[in-house]
């Protein structure tokens, strides 16, 4: 699978984006780095269509994805969305809900006169069983939060999940999105809450549960995006350098100032002094 | 999620009632004044058909003259206009006083919630005060502008009215009561059908609506994982629910009007079949008949619409009893009684064996004692639910402490007044929060009476000044839902300038700046540290970097302090804040870090 958006521009009140060229591999996992408002969410809610770019187009396998049925691109690229959101009911229910039996939203679908192709709407297998939901909480650091509630998963979560701390949130979130075990994960700043260490074991976990997927990770932090196979750096809707992390740490002088500031080193060449 | 009509147990309705009627009795002369113009016109009411008795006995009887006549003629006209009066007067007085009541539930309610502790908010989901502040003031308001004056004015109707009536004629009374109970007894029954399907209809309503509020502001959620028909159908499957309830209870209270109907009818027969032989019989006047004919119009509107308003006023004195529950918690952490004023804050913090929890039993903090010197910069740090900003919260006393003491100055926390110790501690939060205002005002809530000028300045020692510029009105341009229209870091930027301009003796951060990009964040760190010199300032981070020049590191993790210190000496512990270092530094540096 190959995954392009040659260029593309989004024409709100000021292009958002500007001439964004972008392969990315199957499999690879890709870090998109900037500062707020340059864009990067921008940039990943183009993919499932939340919007359709102004010029240019966005490929995943060569097919535009204007030219995909709405369902299956959403099942295929899934998106952990920044404001997570979660509604009223069981944690169970919120989880279950990105799976559920897609032979009832054909349906549901069909009650109202709209025929979605069963065979659209995912293309492999989909668990929701409840060692799925388990592995898809333990890979987002979510299991043993929720399992030291007392209702465990059946917890009834108050709307839009605010009885939970932010970082809980997050990591609900992610598990919800893995359940989909879509082709294309993307995370947009969906570990921004939680501490550094929490962040590297999900990423692994990740990385274990979801082989073969490709990943694109937003994000401010160097850390949730410093094993990625290639970093994306993005600055006022443009993208001002991609390559790896030891790449861009020894050509690129923001990358290398972002770095510094945010680890509080001071970084020379290769050298790093602690 | 809606079962807030279930869950708040009426708890005396008549106290309720009583409560309630006591916003519109604190009125005293103008609802006195009402009362007795509401008994002139069912006086009035009462005469209509007894005059048209007196006219109608002068017009049977041959003997009388024709200004007798032409006199009662006139009385009617004065009486017809009298009550056209009383009727527009009683109700101007009470469109008066209904929404001055209500002025006043709406502004203690909100004033109540507004004073509120966090503790309160913790317990209740935004959406269940959003309901009673919007719906239970809308069924309030329905109560005390339409349904009470209408039921009030009714009773009072059929009190003149049976008076007049047995004045008039004994007999013929007890032949309307009789049909009247019958009538009573059918209606009393439908209400009650139509009552259960009215309280069923408005759960079922409250239900549907949070239903779609809910799937609305989630609906980004709702389209990334296909959900949009499943929800439809859900919801359409409530909807028609509602539909079949809502017919149930429209055909019972429309069936209470048929049956009104039919008993006014029959009334009336009774009266002409046992009225007119007693008339025949010569043991009654013909215009007591006529009378009462009329009279049976004039009891049956008020009975029906006392029936028809009585579901209006059972959801009403419900509705006003859940208010008045919140408005009788004790919410408020309250001040110590004569509490001093905190004198102005030096910046001397002290814990000393804190322990906290939110709910008894589960204990969030565990034994916390740390000394925070005027002017120290405190960095706290550990992971996720450590307990971070639960220290902050007891500090400004969000919350008060299970045991031990926090101090500031030497002053209990809890001892001194704590608004004045509040407003000395300024605060730049997780998640910003604006108004929906212009920027300027934005910054101003922070210190009433700041000008523009030191609005600015704090502006752009925040670095939010440029962006401020770009906006299309400047300082000027009102900010959307929260300001939503501006990025998460552009938000920050503007609540750290508004601590700015509160210029207060002690700072706390939390992680203030996890949302700015590095290159603003360098400049916001400049600013930081000009704002900060001689105010004792805590800083909550999980990057690390953010806290490295504080004088002192507190590690806490599991509500404990575990490892204290500066950023070097915690780095020489080799302890947990040295594994969280290099936790940063995972990967492909860790070789790197190995190396050196």
């Amino acid at each position: 699978m190959s995954f392009r958006y040659p260029v593309k521009d989004e024409n709100q009140p000021t292009m958002a984006l500007k001439n964004i060229n972008l392969n990315i591999e199957p499999g690879e996992v890709v870090g998109i780095l900037g500062a707020t408002g340059s864009g990067k969410s921008t940039l990943v809610n183009l993919i499932p269509r939340f919007y359709d770019v102004t010029e240019g187009e966005i490929t995943i396998d060569g097919i535009d994805v204007r030219e995909m049925p709405l369902e299956t691109l959403r099942y295929v690229a899934a998106v952990c969305l920044q404001g997570s959101n979660f509604f009223s009911g069981t944690i169970r229910d919120n989880l279950i809900s990105g799976v559920m039996d897609v032979d009832a939203v054909a349906q549901a679908a069909l009650d109202f006169g709209v025929h979605i192709n069963r065979d659209n709407l995912f293309p492999g297998p989909i668990d929701s069983s409840y060692d799925a939901m388990v592995r898809a909480a333990e890979a987002a650091d979510a299991h043993e939060f929720v399992n030291a509630m007392p209702q465990k998963y059946d917890s009834v979560i108050a709307r839009g999940g605010a009885d939970l701390s932010g970082g809980q949130r997050q990591r609900l979130s992610i598990a919800r999105t893995l359940m989909i075990n879509p082709k294309i994960l993307i995370l947009d700043d969906s570990t921004s809450a939680v501490d550094v260490a929490t962040e590297a074991r999900i990423q692994d976990s990740i990385r274990d549960l979801m082989k073969g997927t490709t990943q694109i990770i937003v994000a401010q932090r160097i850390s949730a995006v410093i094993t990625a196979d290639k970093i994306v750096l993005m600055d006022n809707g443009e993208i001002t350098a991609v390559g790896s992390h030891e790449e861009l740490l020894e050509s690129n002088k923001l990358y290398h100032d972002i770095y510094a500031s945010q680890f509080g080193v001071e970084v020379q060449g290769q050298g790093v002094v602690g | 999620m809606n079962n807030n009509n279930k869950e708040a147990k009426p708890k005396g309705m008549m106290t309720n009632l009583k409560r309630l009627l006591g916003y519109l009795t604190r009125y005293k002369v103008r609802f006195t004044l009402m009362i007795a113009i509401m008994l002139g016109y069912s006086i009035m009411l009462a005469i209509i058909p007894t005059i048209s008795g007196v006219l109608m006995n002068i017009l049977s009887g041959s003997s009388e003259s024709l200004t007798e006549l032409q006199n009662i003629i006139l009385v009617l006209i004065g009486v017809v206009i009298l009550f056209w009066v009383f009727g527009n007067v009683s109700q101007r007085i009470l469109a008066g006083i209904a929404q001055k009541s209500l002025y006043n539930l709406r502004t203690e309610l909100f004033s109540k919630i507004q004073k509120s502790s966090l503790n309160f908010f913790d317990k209740r989901p935004i959406g269940e005060l959003m309901s009673n502040v919007t719906n239970d003031l809308d069924l309030v308001d329905q109560f005390l502008s339409v349904s009470f004056m209408n039921v009030l004015q009714g009773m009072i109707t059929i009190i003149i009215a049976t008076i007049f009536m047995i004045l008039i004629n004994p007999y013929f009374t007890i032949l309307t009561f009789i049909t009247i109970l019958g009538m009573l007894a059918i209606s009393g029954l439908l209400a009650r059908i139509a009552g259960e399907a009215f309280g069923l209809l408005q759960e079922q309503m409250a239900e549907l609506n949070g239903y779609a509020e809910e799937r609305m502001s989630g609906q980004k959620t709702v389209v990334a994982f296909n959900q949009q028909w499943p929800f439809i159908q859900k919801f359409d499957k409530m909807s028609q629910n509602a539909d079949e309830i809502g017919e149930k209870a429209q055909l019972s209270s429309m069936a209470n009007t048929a049956v009104a109907l039919v008993f006014q009818n029959l009334q009336n027969i009774i009266i002409f079949v046992v009225g007119g032989y007693l008339v025949l019989q010569q043991q009654a006047a013909f215009g007591d008949l006529v009378a009462f004919i009329g009279f049976s119009s004039v009891l049956m509107q008020p009975l029906t619409q006392i029936f028809a308003f009585y579901n209006q006023i059972i959801s009403a004195v419900v509705g006003a009893g859940r208010v008045f529950q919140i408005m009788d918690e004790e919410t408020e952490l309250p001040d110590k009684e004569d509490g001093p004023p905190m004198p102005p804050v030096e910046g001397h913090v002290e814990f000393i064996d804190v322990d906290f929890s939110y709910v008894s039993g589960h204990k969030i903090l565990k034994n916390n004692s740390f000394t925070a010197n005027p002017g120290q910069i405190i960095g706290l740090c550990g992971p996720t639910g450590a307990g971070k900003s639960t220290i902050m919260n007891i500090l400004t006393r969000y919350y008060d402490i299970d045991s031990g003491e926090i101090r500031v100055d030497d002053h209990r926390v809890d001892e001194v007044q704590q608004d004045t110790l509040r407003i000395q501690i300024a605060q730049v939060l997780q998640e910003p929060f604006l108004f929906t205002d212009t920027i300027m005002n934005n910054l101003r809530y922070a210190r009433e009476g700041a000008t523009d000028e030191e609005c600015i300045h704090a502006a752009k020692q925040a670095n939010a000044h440029d962006f401020i510029m770009r906006q299309p009105q400047g300082y000027d341009t009102i900010l959307r839902a929260g300001g939503a229209d501006l990025s998460q870091g552009q938000r920050q930027m503007l609540t750290i300038a508004r601590a700015m301009v509160a210029d207060p003796r002690m700072l706390i951060l939390d992680e203030a700046t996890s949302n700015v990009d590095t290159r603003t964040e360098k400049l916001i760190q400049e600013g930081l540290l000009k704002l900060q010199e001689g105010k004792t300032s805590f800083i909550i981070a999980h990057r690390l970097s953010t806290i490295q020049n504080s004088d002192q590191i507190l590690v806490i993790n599991d509500g404990e302090i575990i490892e204290r210190g500066s950023h070097q000496e915690l780095l020489d512990m080799k302890g947990f804040y040295y594994d969280l270092y290099m936790s940063q530094f995972r990967g492909k540096i860790d070789d790197i870090c190995a190396s050196k």
